[in-house]
């Protein structure tokens, strides 16, 4: 092909373009100009581009999750009794609006029963297991077991066939669920640093210790967590062992009352994972 | 090209102002962290602690000193003021008994020229 004059001048009128496209960008996030604001809704093609882009999301790996049988009992009595202490605050249910405080949030949690209807159980359980970002979704996987999550996915699905008699009436029947439990046993597997990692984020660690190689944990309300793995001593008293920093980190309150690091309720094995991760952190 | 003693005269300004914001930050220390730094190196902090800014001071026996001006807690409990700083440098085992951090009977105004210099490093 022949560079020509002409070819050059169309290259350098692109690259303003673009340029200038950019500048622009840039001069409206210096001056704020993308409002965050819970109260201001996407513009219609930036609302159809992130649903799409949810939609295909979850379903393209909900294909690889496989569903077991879960027997009616389980979901109407464990799976019913999960969703009423956890899911109605926000999703409500047949008849019951979700609580004051969820009717702020943007984007509104979702009317499960509709959900029921038009999606797969696999997809309604990788949503509950892995949680969805940028929304008020939290993932579970690290409050409740496989077959808890299981239960809960399983209810969802008989939500659009409950009337709202119905479902007042089962939940009013339902006892109160046993504490959640944590995703698997200690012991049964040994210490993994990338599980660790997750738990980091999972228990809200991120917004308070500066933890290198995580991305958004920068913040200093407690100690950085640089170099950890070579600190003699954790929280001002302890030796800097393994089975120490598990202790500390399951009940630090217990180790050192009237600390500012709250019981987050780390099971024994998240913990030890987290151990696991941060000593690698030299 | 007729621009190249151009760039060469924006690259000089450029360098002379990156210069003189390094000293500028040196001038603006407050009075009171030079003595900081050497109350620092008298009481022998950077023996257990990494603090920036003191030659040495690669201790990991405590947390790393860097930017704990920024934090929101110091010994896990006390609201970070350059107050309570100074408290707890001069009186640890007053809020963490049996604290690893021994009381080095630094004195109130060692402690607030301490707290002082580790203040201006954020």
């Amino acid at each position: 092909m022949n560079l020509t004059p002409a070819i050059y001048r169309r290259i350098a009128t692109l690259a303003g373009a673009l340029a200038l496209v950019m500048a622009t960008a840039g001069i409206m996030l210096l001056h704020g100009g993308y409002n965050v604001a819970a109260t201001a809704p996407h513009t219609a093609p930036v609302f159809a581009l992130l649903d799409y882009a949810s939609r295909r999301s979850i379903a393209v790996r909900a294909r690889f999750v496989v569903v077991p049988p879960v027997p009616a009992d389980v979901a109407l009595g464990r799976g019913l009794a999960i969703y009423r202490d956890h899911c109605v605050q926000c999703h409500g249910a047949p008849g019951i609006a979700p609580d004051p405080f969820a009717l702020g949030l943007s984007p509104a949690a979702a009317n499960l029963a509709l959900v029921a209807r038009e999606r797969k159980p696999a997809e309604v359980y990788w949503t509950v297991r892995y949680g969805l970002k940028m929304t008020a979704m939290p993932a579970w996987e690290f409050r409740f077991s496989e077959a808890d999550l299981w239960a809960v996915t399983a209810f969802v699905g008989y939500l659009a066939e409950l009337s709202p008699e119905a479902y007042r009436d089962v939940a009013a029947r339902v006892p109160a669920p046993r504490p959640t439990t944590p995703s698997a046993d200690p012991g049964k597997s040994p210490p993994d640093p990338r599980r660790g990692e997750m738990a980091l984020h999972q228990y809200a660690c991120i917004t308070c210790h500066e933890i290198p190689g995580i991305v958004g944990a920068d913040h200093p309300v407690g100690p950085s967590l640089a170099g950890i793995a070579v600190r003699r001593y954790i929280a001002g008293t302890l030796p800097n062992t393994p089975a120490n920093l598990v202790a500390w980190i399951r009940s630090p309150g217990t180790i050192k009352p009237g600390t500012a690091m709250p019981d987050l309720q780390v099971s024994e094995r998240d913990a030890t994972d987290v151990a696991a991760f941060l000593s690698g952190l030299r | 090209m007729t621009n190249r003693p151009l760039v060469r005269w924006w690259l000089r300004g450029l360098v002379v102002l990156l210069l003189g914001a390094c000293s500028a930050a040196d001038e603006d220390m407050p009075p009171g962290s030079l003595a900081g730094a050497d109350a620092i190196r008298r009481y022998g902090c950077g023996t257990c602690h990494i603090i920036p800014g003191i030659e040495g001071a690669l201790g990991t026996v405590g947390p790393s000193l860097a930017g704990v001006a920024r934090r929101v807690y110091l010994a896990g409990r006390l609201p970070n003021t350059p107050d309570t700083m100074a408290q707890w440098i001069s009186n640890p085992q007053r809020f963490v008994p049996g604290s690893a951090m021994p009381d080095m009977q630094v004195s109130l105004a060692d402690a607030r020229a301490i707290a002082s210099f580790l203040g201006r490093r954020r």
